[in-house]
């Protein structure tokens, strides 16, 4: 605590001082942001002081400050091509800083006739250089839809969900997955929120916005991510509300979230709550073999999951200054979750957990102080979470699918096969610096530091001791840290007239690590440091105002995580050879509207992943495990996708990925065979088609209706490896392949269909929410052959207090 | 990951499945074979490939099979059937395969039986803790089903006492004369042995009643994890069954490589007390056998680890395990020649040497080479090659009876 206590106070110190060096507000500050009718942050837009040269540009949030301006009375106006026009008048006394938002029409013009140069922010971002993909859950706002299906929704990421809510989640983008993906929040490693913002938790209500990082990352993100990111972008208030919403589902599932927002009047001073709340049983029905107790034969039943509820609640405030000569931000926050999860099954489905559950809990508090001044901009964050996660599987008892169970004399505790009374207490201190430059008209150098410093203790009850120094200690008493410092540097720079704009990234990744391992005979592996360079280049040209082509290139390296060099202390060997994965990540796109009257636009983009010392657990022997270096893999693959606004209210998508991931390089002779062979367990080619409909006014004024239907397509996978030559092909049977029973070894092709609608009343802040997952009532699996639930329902009330007319409250349809 | 864990749980509880399986035996005329090969190391994933004949060639599995989610460790050939300890998707049981048009089908499944051995076409016995912990269960191999059980509880009950506190079958079970034998350990909360000694109980397979515990003084794996294509225990035609150990267990470590053969009479209730060879004297400190003994017309063989294992395993990778026979009479032990010798890591064959045909295959697994030697106990001389895998690691020769 106290080291965090220090760590704020002196960035603190250090940022107001460089913040004021640079400070030139002599006469009035104009600021405010401009959105359009639906909330969205508008890019690009002029404001101007008519009859001056003095004006601004709405940036990347549709915030603009105009400096130094003369006190007077002026006339402000607001202009982008395919908007209207607004004007007001103002008057500015000497020292003002005038918060000065803006709401803005587009124009009545037909479409073909203008070029529309104000972006939403997600637009400005995803034709940034750096392919990133934007998702704008603020129109998602009052669906219930969750985050798996929105990103699910974008070409080239693919997340699955072992089963119901709360269930493991993996996200795969553009073929890599697992640790090759890192997660942020708000530009920040997630490490400090545990799993609050897991995917398969996070209500949608909690974000603004979800960025998808696509192998290359700007230095801001400061994380030895290999394959790529997401970003969680919060929400953003910008006036006095209460938002809460409440749904309930299928197998009794509930959630609710509550999120609000006060700004003391004439002052600077805001306070903020977030929180959410998820229950769910998950006991939905699916088809697998069940054992008959006499003969021991098996038949293939229809069962009901019976213990795999969640039950997850989370809770943060903030309290902080904004638009302040402090600081643009700062704001000081306390978060807490807690989260129990039941656990039905293991790797063999046939026998199911009828007790094993795990819970985590953290209190973190943060701090975050943002501050623009001249040419200058500063960012800094800075946090400590106390985190506790337990794992309990201590029963002797022995479960079939019925839930019955039985307790056989002289049974041994723990039904996935370890018994295990782990408690684990984590602290953990997150802090980063970044520091913007407009060196230039034409060039942006970024500076950035990311901290994370972790030291865990705890206990396994059931546990095996290991020998140290003579004697027998508990593995994960002894205590395990792990300090990674990551540095990045960045040169964003434009020519021709802002048509080419240039990216330069170079990262510093550097780890100390040390914890009780052992080799094959126990023993304290050293205190281990790991330095490494990554660099990255990306580039974007701009053709016409519709048409543009971008190339993005990274050199990265994920170091590995220390249970990853150390082991489990007990069956899974610590090896302190283990090199850092390293890739190459390569991404070419192109994106064009594609008719005079934009209604389509279609972009197409490229990639190739060269990852090289990929860190595999590997079997050691019969006994044990070890993390090893062992694959490279080759991945090449391209993802389209079509948008298009098909009239005034209805609007889809379609898109496809194919993703082509395979082992490569292998050396020893007996594998040889799997060179070429494609990676396992992730599918390779999929796609989504979706239709929304929105329509206002329908039955009574300032009413509306949404709906959307979404389908999604997956193609089998294998999840063993076999070789190329035995591989079946795209949408090919596999009544003719060489393995007999291949179809034992894939995840069948999937087809599933979402619908849903919502209805906003007339005259009350309320909105209805009915959604239909499944609709087909297919078998869908994620993970091996563990079914998903079949079709079902969701139905969510939403109701917004907000001190302007509910239908303006922009930020949240 | 929990396959591992399982492994690692079956590993630290218990030591040895092996089973007097025919295809340790010298099969008849017209026999059939199934391959069993590794082909991704990371995760034991292999292809079982029929075969008419034992190959002379290079065998490619891309030419297609039966495939299996973990072959590393294997079940054991009965008559016309395979009886393996995994199902395809690498979960625990018995799982049955016949051959149909020389095609690999399934035949039947018993679920998390976690060892098992055959008396007959109509009686088996296996260990399934999720049924007793402290039975033995009672299958027939034709119809793959559970007709009853043994219960053991009131042998077991008399160790199994404070501080003990896992129970184990898992080690090595096996039907000789009219008995079966089968290996129980108990372990404490380190997955370390409980005893000092080595429990094995016999069971009369006519009437299915326990007749006694023979107790060795010394805590034994009797065997490799389970590793039913290890064999470690063989049934001689001298009307022995020779029972081999991997590692030696205390109650604070529990694989300290020390290679010693015993050897019970088929149908005797006790360990020949004229009989033990023990490896460390031939290689001078702690011997390791990858495979085996395994019997044939009055000799042993194994795969033998030609230095020292050093106590930490440091050495254990090393490229030095060659194949091995040892006299049953005069106790000599001696190395074979014509085999490059194998290394023993996790791209690595754990298979011990098979008699087929009066001849002794031995799995060679290297860098550079997987696939078969062959020994001619009757001409002597040096192995040779038999066939290699084009990719792939060996781990079993099933040798079926024609139907």
């Amino acid at each position: 605590m106290r080291k965090l206590l220090k760590l704020i106070s002196s960035t603190l110190l250090s940022s107001s001082l460089l913040a004021n060096s640079f400070a030139q507000d002599k006469n009035a500050v104009i600021e405010g942001r401009v959105t359009n009718t639906k909330g969205e942050s508008l890019v690009g837009l002029a404001v101007q002081l008519s009859g001056t040269n003095i004006g601004s540009v709405t940036g990347m949030n549709g915030k603009y400050k105009i400096r130094d301006v003369t006190p007077g009375e002026y006339e402000i106006v607001i202009s982008g091509v395919g908007f209207d026009q607004k004007k007001q008048y103002i008057k500015l006394v000497a020292g003002q800083t005038l918060i000065l938002n803006f709401q803005i029409d587009e124009g009545s013009v037909e479409l073909d006739e203008i070029v529309v140069t104000g972006k939403t922010l997600e637009q400005e971002k995803s034709e940034q250089p750096i392919k990133v993909d934007v998702i704008n859950t603020k129109k998602l706002q009052a669906l219930s839809i969750t985050i798996p299906q929105v990103i699910n929704q974008t070409a080239g990421v693919r997340v699955r969900q072992s089963s119901g809510i709360g269930s493991e989640t993996t996200i795969n983008i553009n073929g890599l997955q697992g640790n090759a993906i890192r997660f942020f929040r708000d530009d920040i490693p997630l490490d400090y929120l545990g799993r609050a913002f897991d995917l398969s938790l996070v209500p949608i209500r909690q974000l603004g916005a979800v960025e998808i990082y696509k192998g290359v990352l700007p230095a801001a993100l400061g994380a030895d991510a290999l394959g790529g990111a997401v970003n969680f972008v919060s929400r953003e208030f910008f006036e006095n509300q209460l938002d809460v919403s409440y749904s309930f589902g299928s197998f009794n599932s509930h959630r609710a979230s509550l999120s609000g927002y006060w700004k003391i009047p004439n002052s600077s001073f805001f306070t903020q709550v977030s929180s959410y709340y998820v229950s769910a049983d998950n006991d939905y029905q699916f088809r697998t073999e069940v054992i008959d107790e006499a003969t021991q034969t098996l038949s293939e039943q229809t069962v009901r999951r019976f213990h795999d509820g969640v039950e997850s609640a989370f809770v943060e405030l903030k309290t902080g200054i904004r638009d302040h000569s402090f600081a643009d931000l700062f704001e000081v926050s306390y978060t807490k979750f807690d989260h129990q999860k039941e656990n039905q099954n293991g790797f063999n489905i046939k026998t199911p957990f009828g007790q094993v559950e795990g819970n985590e809990k953290f209190d973190a508090i943060s701090a975050r102080y943002k501050k623009h001044t001249g040419k200058v901009a500063i960012d800094l964050f800075g946090a400590f979470s106390d985190q506790n996660i337990t794992l309990t599987d201590t029963s002797r008892r022995v479960y079939d699918w019925f839930g019955n169970f039985t307790v056989p004399d002289g049974a041994s505790r723990g039904e996935s096969g370890d018994a295990a009374l782990i408690d684990l207490n984590f602290d953990l201190l997150v802090g980063r610096v970044l520091l913007n430059y407009q060196a230039l008209k034409h060039l942006k150098i970024s500076l950035s530091h990311n901290i994370t410093d972790r030291e865990r203790t705890g206990s396994n009850v059931f546990g095996a001791t290991v020998n140290f120094e003579g004697e027998r200690v508990d593995p994960l008493s002894f205590p395990a840290n792990y300090l990674r410092n990551i540095s990045g540097l960045q040169l964003e720079s434009s020519f021709l007239n802002q048509k080419l704009i240039h990216i330069v990234t170079a990262k510093r990744y550097h780890i100390s690590t040390s914890s009780l391992s052992r080799s094959f005979s126990i023993g304290v592996t050293p205190g281990f440091e790991e330095e490494n360079y990554g660099f990255g280049s990306s580039v974007k040209y701009l053709f016409t105002d519709k048409v543009f082509a971008r190339a993005s290139y990274e050199r990265t390296t994920r170091i590995p995580e220390s249970g990853e060099y150390f082991g489990d202390g007990q069956f899974i060997i610590g090896n302190p050879a283990l090199k850092p994965e390293q890739s190459d990540n390569l991404n070419i796109g192109f994106s064009s509207v594609l008719d005079s009257r934009s209604h389509y636009r279609l972009e197409i983009n490229g990639f190739y992943r060269k990852t090289n010392d990929q860190i595999i657990l590997q079997p050691l022997f019969l006994l044990f495990s070890q993390y090893q270096n062992q694959n490279n893999a080759r991945i090449l693959g391209v993802e389209t996708s079509l948008k298009t606004t098909l009239t005034k209210r209805l609007s889809g998508i379609v898109n496809f990925t194919y993703q082509d991931a395979r082992r490569v390089d292998i050396a020893e002779a007996s594998q040889i065979n799997l060179e070429k062979s494609r990676i396992p367990y992730q599918p390779y080619f999929f796609s989504t088609a979706s239709l929304n409909y929105n329509r206002e006014n329908l039955f009574a004024k300032n009413d509306r209706l949404q709906a959307f239907a979404v389908y999604n397509f997956v193609e089998k996978f294998i999840f063993d490896p076999i070789s190329q030559s035995q591989e079946p092909g795209l949408f090919q049977s596999v009544d003719n392949s060489n393995i007999s029973n291949l179809e034992d070894f894939l995840v069948p092709t999937q087809h599933q269909i979402d619908v849903g609608i919502t209805y906003r009343l007339s005259k009350a802040p309320v909105w209805v929410n009915l959604e239909v997952n499944n609709v087909l009532n297919n078998e869908v699996f994620d993970f091996y052959r563990i079914p998903k639930p079949l079709r079902n329902y969701r139905i969510k009330i939403r109701y917004l207090l907000s001190k302007n007319d509910y239908k303006n409250a922009n930020t949240n349809e | 990951m929990n396959k591992l864990k399982m492994m690692s749980v079956i590993a630290l509880t218990g030591m040895v499945a092996i089973s007097c399986s025919d295809d340790d035996t010298v099969p008849q005329a017209g026999n059939n074979f199934v391959l069993s090969v590794v082909t991704d190391a990371a995760n034991g994933a292999g292809l079982l490939m029929a075969k008419d004949a034992i190959p002379d060639s290079a065998v490619n599995p891309e030419n297609g099979g039966f495939a299996m989610g973990q072959l590393r460790t294997t079940g054991y050939a009965y008559k016309d059937a395979i009886y393996n300890d995994t199902n395809d998707a690498g979960e625990p049981g018995i799982y049955k395969l016949k051959l149909e048009n020389g095609q690999i089908v399934e035949d039947g499944e018993i679920p998390n039986a976690r060892i098992s051995a055959i008396k007959d076409e109509n009686k088996g016995y296996y260990w399934n803790p999720d049924l007793s912990p402290k039975a033995i269960q009672i299958f027939n191999p034709s119809t793959m089903q559970r007709t009853g059980s043994i219960d053991l509880s009131s042998i077991v009950d008399q160790y199994a006492v404070e501080g003990t506190q896992n129970l184990s079958f898992e080690n090595f079970m096996a039907v000789a004369g009219d008995k079966l034998y089968t290996q129980f350990t108990l372990t404490n909360q380190d997955r370390f042995t409980a005893y000092d000694s080595s429990f094995i109980a016999v069971i009369n397979t006519g009437s299915d009643e326990f007749e006694k515990l023979i107790i060795y003084p010394q805590a034994y794996l009797f065997g490799y994890f389970g590793l039913k294509n290890g064999r470690y225990v063989s049934l001689g035609d001298d009307g022995y069954l020779y029972v081999s150990t991997w590692a030696a267990l205390t109650a604070t470590s529990f694989a300290f490589p020390r290679a010693t053969i015993l050897r019970i009479k088929a149908g005797d209730t006790e360990f020949d007390p004229n009989f033990e060879i023990r490896l460390d004297d031939f290689v001078g400190g702690p011997s390791l056998m990858l495979g085996g003994s395994t019997y044939s017309n009055g000799k042993l063989y194994t795969r033998l680890k030609t230095e020292p294992a050093a106590p930490d395993f440091s050495n254990i990778t090393a490229q030095e395990i060659v194949p091995c026979e040892i006299d049953v009479a005069s106790k000599e032990v001696r190395l074979l020649s014509g085999a490059p010798a194998s290394t023993f890591g996790n791209t690595s064959c754990f298979s011990g040497p098979q008699v087929i045909q009066g001849k002794v295959y031995f799995p060679v697994s290297n860098p550079e080479f997987q696939g078969y030697y062959v020994y001619d106990p009757v001409a002597g001389g040096a192995l040779k090659e038999v066939f290699s895998f084009q990719s792939g690691i060996p781990s079993n020769i099933f040798v079926l009876e024609d139907q």
